[in-house]
């Protein structure tokens, strides 16, 4: 029987995995009629995860409501679900990505498959 | 006395890469950082603080619990800090339990009994294992963590394995590889009667 070779997992074993900046976020309610809130980032943690771009004619046809340029499709473990669910910040490379809680379900979407976690990620602009 | 985890690490190839994070303080009162790496060596952590080395002594230090540098110093916010350091792919724990693993395997096989004593130290209950003893308990143990291994060749010893071979095989055969029998190769003329006497 063939085994599965995972990809993740050789990427993971020649250290070969792409650094994802996090930074977790406080959203503390400052007024309870409003519901507003204000929100304070804390220091960043590092997830290592593969990192694709996404083709230019998946986003199109595929994964409409996407912005065209600059997504990135990132793979992580599983373990990091709410992690990526209630950051405040996404740093990949120097850049910035959009937020799961600023998304509304659009421009970022978890896909679990097995151990792993397939995010989609906005580049926001400058 | 070979250090066991040194021996491992060399022959899987975990060779120590360098590392460093890159924080930005926001002034949000917090002042421990997580390193981005896993598995830092604690002797090789240096920080600098705004392009300035800062020396640890009372300013920050390592918690290797949570793989954090905590600092004490002040912090204004916008400071940079630096910190690079050496780390491994895996740590010290995942080794030794592997190399407990392997343990195991040479003891079922009938081999030895070694035994783990104070970290580092194996033994068979009184004597010390001999140098190949270490190769072969360093061997298996890359077995375990990376089976696609195949084959092992040293002026001692070689050993192939098939590509077909479980992890198991390849733990049996090296095994097999490694034992060594004691007596005496001579010739007999050829007329000396070697049918087992009947005493």
């Amino acid at each position: 029987m063939k085994e599965n070779i995972s990809i993740f997992e050789l990427f993971k074993t020649q250290n070969k995995l792409t650094k994802i900046i996090i930074y977790p976020v406080v959203l503390v309610e400052n007024d309870p009629y409003e519901h507003s809130t204000d929100k304070t980032l804390l220091n960043p943690v590092c997830v290592k995860g593969l990192v694709r771009e996404v083709s230019f004619g998946k986003m199109i046809w595929e994964l409409q409501g996407l912005k065209s340029i600059g997504t990135k499709e990132i793979v992580v473990e599983r373990r990091y679900e709410n992690l990526f669910k209630n950051c405040g910040k996404i740093i990949i490379d120097n850049e910035e990505y959009s937020v799961y809680r600023d998304a509304y379900g659009k421009s970022l979407q978890i896909i679990k498959k097995n151990d792993y976690l397939l995010i989609l990620l906005d580049k926001i602009n400058d | 006395m070979i250090n066991t985890l040194s021996l491992v690490r060399d022959l899987i190839g975990d060779n120590e890469i360098k590392g460093d994070t890159y924080i930005t303080y926001n002034g949000n009162g917090i002042k421990t950082f997580t390193l981005y790496d896993d598995n830092v060596a604690e002797i090789s952590i240096k920080v600098k603080k705004n392009g300035t080395i800062w020396a640890s002594s009372g300013s920050w230090s390592y918690d290797e619990d949570i793989n954090s540098l905590v600092v004490f110093g002040t912090l204004n916010p916008n400071d940079n800090l630096l910190v690079t350091y050496t780390y491994n792919k895996y740590s010290t724990t995942e080794l030794e339990g592997n190399i407990k693993n392997a343990l195991y395997y040479i003891s079922v096989a009938q081999y030895k009994d070694f035994v783990v004593c104070s970290g580092n130290v194996i033994l068979d209950g009184v004597t010390a294992p001999t140098v190949a003893e270490y190769r072969l308990i360093a061997l298996i143990t890359k077995i375990i963590i990376d089976p696609d291994i195949t084959g092992y060749r040293t002026s001692e010893v070689t050993i192939n394995f098939n590509k077909s071979d479980t992890k198991e095989v390849k733990i049996e055969k090296s095994i097999m590889g490694f034992r060594s029998f004691n007596g005496i190769i001579g010739f007999l003329p050829l007329d000396t009667s070697i049918a087992p006497s009947e005493e």
